[in-house]
């Protein structure tokens, strides 16, 4: 008999369900054997550029009135002569060349639209961030916001290689007293929709991801031999299966004959998976020493531990479009490392005081502090004639502006990374007023080679990014 | 010469069907035509109603519209008269919102004007979700040379004093007459006034003065299944068709018998009065060519034909097709004679007079004779071409050789034996011409079905989650969750391993592929296994003060998982606990924790029982700590296998917990709430992360192990045998026969792949992932015959025993069965039905209730259920359980002991331990084992009685007597009632409140039945659950629902009143037939792997009947299914079906 507690859901069926999620489009877009030129395609593709998508929430001390004006966000100057200094981008003085600031944009889709929906913004913000669409206020299984423009890019692009998307967080989801104002916990649970009712799980125990990118096991060894026994059971499989059909009548060899198409096409998986690992990184020292034992405790660590995945995973191209959550709304975690002693859902509530503001600001420093380790690895990675931080767009951002008042006005966003060439970087633009976020978004997506979008939740237009 | 008429677009306007005073246009829009010549009275006459709001005084509205519609009519008359190229007939498109939702275009003719001699094509109605609709009113006299418009012309003068004929003699007409009608059926309906004068004009017999009807009535007395019969209507040739009401179709009971009379019967497909051809529907990408039309003899007059009607009437008995003639006749109104609407709207009116003669009494004569008068004069009634009710038809039907259209007549045993048919309100056959009826058929298709048997067939099956789990326990002693690989299971006919449901996708085959390889891991176990974490989450409906099952006693709550460990070695386990929005432990305040901060509670982690670490609970703990709301433990050391793991709060407290409010069983319904002022709380725990192996030391003997290892290499010399030994024997048991050198072969391969890596353990552990994944393992296939030929053949003896044991056991077959099997002697009756009954009383035979009987019975859907914590604080995880296991045990006892199956309705004494006890009010039981206990009353026996059947059929925070009415004719009879209607509101959640109390559920439910779309289906749903009022959502007694005191009291559809569960019960015994036949067929689908279909309910018969011999035993259906041949053989693959089934497989 099972469990008289209900059914304690094992860490493994999230993952699992989470492997299936990605999983399943790549085999059923993988038909590389009738692709025209599939051989061809990958290196040709590998010029694709890599989108990271990171959300963190709470918004920014320099979304408001007196942070603005010390700019604790935005830099004084728009333009390429700005200063990040007081900024909690400072740390990003090192990769300016390949950063693009977006100040001012609103969310405005995170606003309450409805009576109901007031003082629910920490339990939707994060669905809008991605979709810029406004998720229906439900605490039911019909949830309803918008296709994630990671996704977008993933489902037209990212049958290229194993694995189209996936989707990373740093906290617990499903926390109690986590959601809360009618909305379903999916809501502030993940920054990636499928479709507009398809929340994708984000993985947050980094073995699982490690698991799901470069296949099971502890140490390249172990995961070299693992793949060597899956490559002889497939053989075996596909023996067994060839010896059947001959005593199958008609109907029942149909049948099989489709489980047989799917064998080759996971024997393709595993070979390409095996080529990748060995040509990208056969003589490699950064690849993990040993896969990760599970979630670290310290944050710090835990992120830093999910941007090597990200690295190594665009290095192997095991896939190209990562969205990441680093935070999760009204979480009271503590950042030590920042000098702020207050949790952080807390000290986002800064009162409108300019100490508590400042205070704010250096968690918000602290965050973005975290970036230029990842920009760095990126940098460090060559292929062909240029790095991977020329290939990738980081979207670094936060669907909230001042937290204080739970406002969605003048959100922090910025994007690093050279784009395959269509972010110059080195630049501050500064939006009109009530220029919505999704017109920066529509912009990217419109960089990212998908051209043919014409809109993105409530943008008006593309947004310039000409100085 | 002559132009060609262009289709135009036609309004189509729907029913509210909330709200019959609204009228709302559909999306869809509508397609036939307006002429423009209608254009001009469109900007004449504007009237200023509707569309009405739900909520407006409706007296107010009413009043105002009739004033206005009087000074309408005339005034659109006489302007028609001014303009004479209005169009002059109407289009009535009938629609009935049907069973099935598949489109249907229908096309309807475009009104030509002068000079128009033919139409260019047709426009197709395409109207989704709606069964069949059909064009009533004429198309239009189109002249084959140029077309003569006509004026439209009242029939009578309108208005004033005037003179109406009836039956008896004229009367006079009384001036207000109109509004008095309007006013007196306010709360029913609305009519359009032009409608209204055509209705009273007509001379109806017996119109007895009340003059209250309205020429819609709701139907041609086939009653309750299909009084939605007027859902939608076009008007067509009137203008400012969103400001008119419409008519909405079906009225309340108070018209029934009017509606006898003067019920409708649609006609069948677009009739064209001048049309040479039929109409034929064709797709609308097909282009449809224009059709030349010409005129045909004038039409009838409508008054003729009424006359011509009465006729009829008064000297008795209309030929069986002459309705259909009338209605050729009717279809053609002269154009001088009625204005559009009136025109239809008498049509159907007349031709429900023609139904009721129809329906006349017919002498006694030879029973197939009375058999044949209750098929012609009530079946057909309804079921014809022409009304197609239940979108079926008998006109095609032959009594006497109901064999050939075997399907069909299936549909009408099944029917007859629930006691369905005739529906209530229709003249009803006596029951002994119903029972010879039924009688007859099933006979003439038992005898068919016996001179020619069809065991049918299926393509393979192969293992779903339930039976992975029971092989890879069988094979390998390890208990596995079949969710951590395998996708979910398709359910078809209720049950999870149809085989034509199951299908194999590359998920699929991954999940396969991964089990094989983390199962042959953990079997063998894993010396060099990394460090890696599960996470065991707890729901927060579990109640943590309650001992959770598994959990060492003196515990409460938490949570026991069984955890397989892959090697020796070090171990964390870190517990995180439910914090509140502001990142404080939930559960830490003043009133809620029972120990002092020197004593503080405890959560203790055990393997296996035996404590190994027991953790101080610190309340105050914080999301902002560095370990936030987490405790760890040390590295504890656990040996690799399969071990149990608690994680639980020491119980520090006994008792109920006192408080304010009131103690609150579920200790964490809502985060927000919970540690509110005066409500008990406590910390829960949310989830339990086991991290590990860190230095490994080994493996362990696990009792996979010893199960794999039978034998040990002595010298690498034997190790290649002592393997060949363990492969053929795991791989026997795992391909379910013995295993030849060709199966051998590959197998010993993958061995030496292994063997090579890391030597004699890898290769077997690798021959193990082989063997998993092997397709004879994960498939179920069956031999094919050794000679192709005959049309269906026997079984294999090893097939047989298969398709035994994953029927009665769910898992592979047990040794004994297999070697008979092998001795070939499963074909011996005797030995079958000994080998039958030695599976029954075997434990497992748990299978059939927990497989079986649960997805019949639909218990998954108790899993979802979470009612209201403010209405049913008490409910919460462990007494949902208790319901479900309530429900397995008694089903489980039911096959132990051999009971008859009627005690599914009957049984006196249920299975309860005391929670469940307690929640039902019956004393006397203590503690948490679950023993049979005798009811004290009447009210709470068989199924009906059992928590979880009442809960899973209702909603969060009340009782829903549609779910449960729509489970008992679905789940227990097996005639599941039609879908709703697409775009009908939520039945019950109208007004919840009036007069400042609450309604009860029965009070908002017939609120809702007041609307006639809805009226005709849950009259047969809602008094079944009405009946159960007494059982609130969770399925506790009540006495009362929002205050006002249970009102139980209906009638089951046969008319058998119903005041009781008890009641119900018995009602439902009247039809136990059904509830029989409905058992085996679920029994019968479980075990075959495939839907029952038509021709095997014969075989279904016949088993119902053997059983009765045997007093409706459970072993009787058992054996009576295993002894079928659609258990025993199986049908050749014909060669259409490898056709058929090619593409889509």
């Amino acid at each position: 008999m099972k469990i008289l507690t209900g059914k304690p859901i094992p860490r493994r069926t999230f993952l699992r369900g989470a492997g299936a999620t990605v999983a399943l489009p790549f085999l059923e877009a993988m038909l590389p054997a009738r692709r025209a030129g599939s051989a061809t395609s990958v290196s040709t593709s590998l010029e694709r550029t890599r989108l990271v998508a990171i959300e963190m929430v709470h918004g920014a001390a320099g979304s408001t009135k007196w942070g603005a004006t010390q700019n604790f966000w935005a830099p004084a100057a728009t333009g390429r002569d700005f200063d990040l200094t007081p900024t909690a981008m400072s740390s990003l003085e090192p990769f300016r060349d390949y950063l693009t600031i977006v100040s001012d944009t609103d969310v405005e889709n995170a606003e309450a639209s409805t009576p109901p929906e007031i003082g629910g913004d920490h339990f939707r913000s994060s669905a809008v961030f991605l979709t810029q669409a406004h998720p229906r206020q439900t605490e039911s299984s019909d949830v309803h916001v918008g296709t994630s423009m990671d996704q977008i890019y993933a489902q037209r692009f990212g049958q290229d290689t194993p694995i189209p998307s996936i989707q990373l967080c740093i906290e617990n989801v499903d926390q109690g007293g986590g959601c809360a104002y009618g909305y379903s916990c999916v809501y502030t649970d993940t920054v990636s929709w499928a479709s507009p009712t398809e929340p994708l799980p984000m993985i947050r125990d980094p073995r699982a991801a490690f698991d799901l990118l470069f296949g099971a096991g502890g140490t390249p060894e172990e995961r070299a031999a693992r793949r060597r026994t899956s490559k002889s059971v497939l053989d075996f499989v596909l023996g067994e299966v060839d010896r059947l059909n001959q005593e199958l009548d008609p109907v029942d060899r149909r049948r099989m004959d489709q489980y047989l198409s799917n064998i080759r096409e996971i024997e393709r998986r595993i070979q390409k998976v095996e080529e990748r690992n060995l040509s990208a990184l056969k003589d490699d020292t950064r690849e993990l020493k040993a896969a990760p034992a599970g979630v670290p405790d310290s944050f710090d660590e835990h992120v830093k531990l999910m941007f090597d995945l990200q690295a190594l995973a665009f290095e192997g191209d095991m896939t190209r479009v990562f969205s990441f959550k680093m935070g999760r709304d009204a979480s009271g975690r503590v950042y030590p490392e920042s000098g702020v002693d207050k949790p952080f859902h807390p000290a986002s509530h800064h009162g409108d005081k300019e100490k508590n503001i400042e205070e704010f600001s250096r968690i918000n420093r602290y965050h973005v502090g975290l970036i230029p380790y990842f920009l760095s690895k990126l940098a460090s990675i060559q292929e062909g004639e240029k790095t991977l931080l020329d290939k990738t767009m980081v979207i670094y951002g936060s669907p909230m502006g001042d937290p204080n008042v739970h406002n969605h006005k003048r959100c922090p966003l910025f994007i690093a990374g050279g784009a395959n060439g269509k972010l110059e970087g080195g630049l501050h633009l500064r939006a009109k007023p009530g220029t919505p976020m999704a017109n920066v978004m529509l912009s990217l997506m419109h960089m990212l080679g998908l051209e043919d979008v014409t809109s993105l939740g409530n943008s008006t237009e593309p947004f310039s990014f000409s100085a | 010469m002559g132009g060609v008429a262009k289709p135009r677009s036609l309004h189509v306007i729907e029913r509210d069907l909330e709200n019959p005073l609204g009228a709302e246009r559909l999306p869809l829009e509508g397609l036939a035509s307006v002429p423009t010549a209608l254009h001009p009275r469109n900007a004449l006459v504007a009237l200023p109603l509707g569309p009405f709001l739900p909520g407006m005084i409706r007296e107010g509205v009413l009043s105002k519209r009739s004033e206005l519609q009087s000074e309408l009519t005339p005034s659109r008359l006489g302007e028609a008269r001014r303009h004479p190229h209005v169009m002059e007939p109407s289009f009535f498109v009938e629609e009935a919102k049907q069973e099935r939702a598949h489109r249907r275009p229908i096309r309807i003719l475009v009104p030509s004007e002068s000079g128009e001699d033919h139409v260019d094509g047709t426009v197709m109605l395409d109207l989704e979700h709606h069964a069949f609709s059909r064009l009533v009113g004429s198309v239009g006299r189109l002249r084959h040379d140029p077309v003569e418009p006509r004026a439209l012309e009242a029939l009578e003068p309108i208005g004033g004093d005037r003179a109406v004929a009836s039956d008896r003699g004229q009367v006079n007409r009384r001036p207000c007459f109109r509004e008095r009608l309007l006013e007196t059926r306010a709360a029913l309906r609305e009519r359009q006034g032009s409608q209204i004068l055509a209705a009273f004009a007509q001379k109806v017999p017996e119109d007895d003065g009340s003059r209250d009807f309205g020429g819609e009535l709701p139907d041609a007395g086939c009653g309750r299944m299909k009084a939605q019969l007027q859902g939608l209507e076009v008007e067509a040739g009137l203008p400012l068709d969103d400001q008119l009401p419409v008519d909405d179709g079906a009225l309340g009971k108070r018209f029934e018998k009017r509606g006898l009379e003067l019920g409708e019967i649609p006609v069948q497909g677009p009739e064209v009065a001048a049309l040479q051809k039929p109409l034929v529907p064709v797709p609308e990408d097909q282009n449809p060519e224009a059709v030349p039309l010409r005129l045909e003899d004038p039409g009838v007059a409508l008054r003729e034909s009424v006359d011509e009607l009465r006729e009829h009437r008064l000297h008795g008995g209309l030929e069986g097709k002459f309705h259909a003639g009338i209605l050729a006749v009717l279809a053609r109104p002269s154009g001088s004679m009625v204005s559009s609407a009136r025109g239809a709207m008498r049509i159907k009116a007349i031709l429900g007079g023609v139904a009721l003669l129809l329906a006349g009494p017919v002498g006694a004569a030879s029973s197939i004779d009375t058999s044949r008068a209750v098929v012609e004069e009530s079946c057909q009634l309804c079921h014809n071409g022409a009304s197609l009710a239940g979108n079926m038809s008998l006109d095609a039907f032959d009594l006497s050789a109901p064999e050939a259209t075997a399907e069909l007549a299936e549909k009408m045993v099944r029917k007859l034996r629930a006691g369905m048919m005739p529906p209530a309100g229709v003249p009803r056959p006596s029951e002994e011409d119903l029972e010879a009826l039924a009688a007859h058929l099933e006979t003439r298709l038992d005898e068919n079905a016996a001179a020619h048997p069809n065991p049918g067939r299926r393509t393979f099956q192969r293992l779903n989650r339930a039976e992975y789990e029971g092989s890879i326990h069988d094979l390998l002693a390890l208990d596995i969750e079949a969710e951590d690989y395998l996708p979910p299971d398709t359910k078809s006919a209720n049950f999870d391993n149809i085989a034509d449901a199951q299908m194999l996708s590359a998920t699929l085959l991954e999940g396969y592929l991964r089990g094989a390889s983390e199962v042959s891991r953990l079997a063998v176990g894993d010396p060099k296994a990394t460090a890696r974490e599960a996470t065991y989450k707890v729901t927060r409906w579990v109640s943590q003060t309650e001992q959770v099952e598994g959990a060492p006693y003196g515990t409460r709550g938490g949570v026991s998982v069984i955890h397989n460990f892959p090697a020796d070695g070090h171990y964390l386990f870190r517990v995180s606990f439910h914090h509140e929005t502001t990142g404080a432990l939930h559960g830490s305040g003043q009133a809620t924790l029972h120990t002092s901060p020197e004593n503080p509670e405890q959560i203790e982690i055990s393997v296996n029982g035996e404590r190994a670490a027991l953790l101080p609970i610190d309340r105050w703990m914080h999301v902002s700590d560095p370990n936030g709301v987490n405790l760890r433990t040390q590295p504890i050391f656990v040996r690799a296998g399969p071990q149990r793991i608690s994680a639980a709060f020491l119980k520090k407290f006994e008792g109920p917990v006192q408080d304010l409010i009131r103690p609150h069983d579920w200790s964490i319904a809502s985060t927000s709430i919970a540690d509110a002022y005066g409500m008990t709380s406590l910390p829960h725990l949310r989830d339990l992360a086991i991290t590990g192996p860190y230095d490994p030391t080994g493996v362990s003997e696990t009792e996979s192990r010893r199960k794999i290892f039978s034998c040990r290499p002595a010298s690498p010399a034997g190790e290649a045998p002592c393997a060949e030994a363990i492969v053929s024997r795991l791989g026997s048991q795992a391909y379910r026969r013995p295993l030849g050198p060709r199966d051998l072969a590959p197998l010993m391969s993958l061995y030496r792949v292994g063997a090579e890596e890391g030597g004699f353990e890898v290769g077997v552990r690798t021959a193990l992932e082989g063997i998993l994944a092997s397709p004879h393992f994960v498939f179920r296939l069956e031999e094919p015959p050794a000679s192709g030929n005959s049309k269906s053949y026997p079984i294999h003896d090893l097939d047989l025993a298969s398709r035994l044991s994953f029927f009665l056991w769910g898992t592979p077959p047990d040794a004994e069965l297999v070697k008979t099997a092998q001795e070939a002697r499963l074909a011996d009756p005797e030995e079958l039905e000994r080998q039958v009954r030695r599976m029954l009383t075997d434990p497992r035979a748990q299978a059939l209730a927990t497989r079986f009987a649960e997805q019949w019975l639909r218990l998954a859907d108790l899993d979802p259920m979470h009612p209201d914590v403010r209405m049913y604080p008490d409910f919460h995880e462990q007494l949902k359980r208790s319901m479900r296991r309530e429900t397995e045990l008694f089903f489980e006892n039911l096959v132990r002991e051999d009971r008859s199956a009627l005690e599914l309705l009957t049984a006196e004494y249920t299975f309860l331990d005391e929670r469940l006890a307690r929640h039902y009010g019956i004393p006397g039981v203590t503690g948490e084992d679950f023993r049979r206990v005798s009811y004290p009353d009447a009210l709470r026996r068989g199924l009906l009685g059992h928590g979880s059947i009442l809960t899973l059929t209702s909603h969060a925070h009340r009782t829903s007597p549609v779910l449960r009415g729509k489970w008992v004719l679905e789940v227990l009879l097996g005639t599941p009632p039609p879908p709703p209607p697409p775009d009908v509101p939520e039945l019950e959640e109208s007004g919840e409140a009036e007069q400042g109390r609450l309604l009860s559920v029965r009070e908002q439910m017939e609120r809702h039945r007041a609307s006639p779309a809805c009226q005709s289906c849950h009259v047969m749903i809602d008094p079944i659950g009405l009946a159960l009022e007494n059982f609130d959502a969770t399925g506790a007694w009540r006495r009362k629902d929002n205050g006002v005191p249970v009102d139980t009291s209906g009638e089951l559809y046969d008319g058998t009143p119903l005041e009781s569960p008890e009641d119900l019960r018995q009602a439902l015994l009247n039809h136990s037939t059904s509830l029989l036949r409905t058992f085996t067929e679920n029994l019968m689908a479980y075990a075959l792997g495939r839907r029952v279909e038509y021709y095997d309910m014969p075989a279904v018969r016949k088993i119902v009947r053997e059983a009765k011999a045997d007093d409706y035993r459970m072993s009787a259906f058992v054996l009576g299914v295993v002894r079928s041949p659609a258990f025993r053989m199986k049908a050749a693959a014909t060669s259409d079906e490898t056709e058929a089934h090619g593409g889509n497989r």
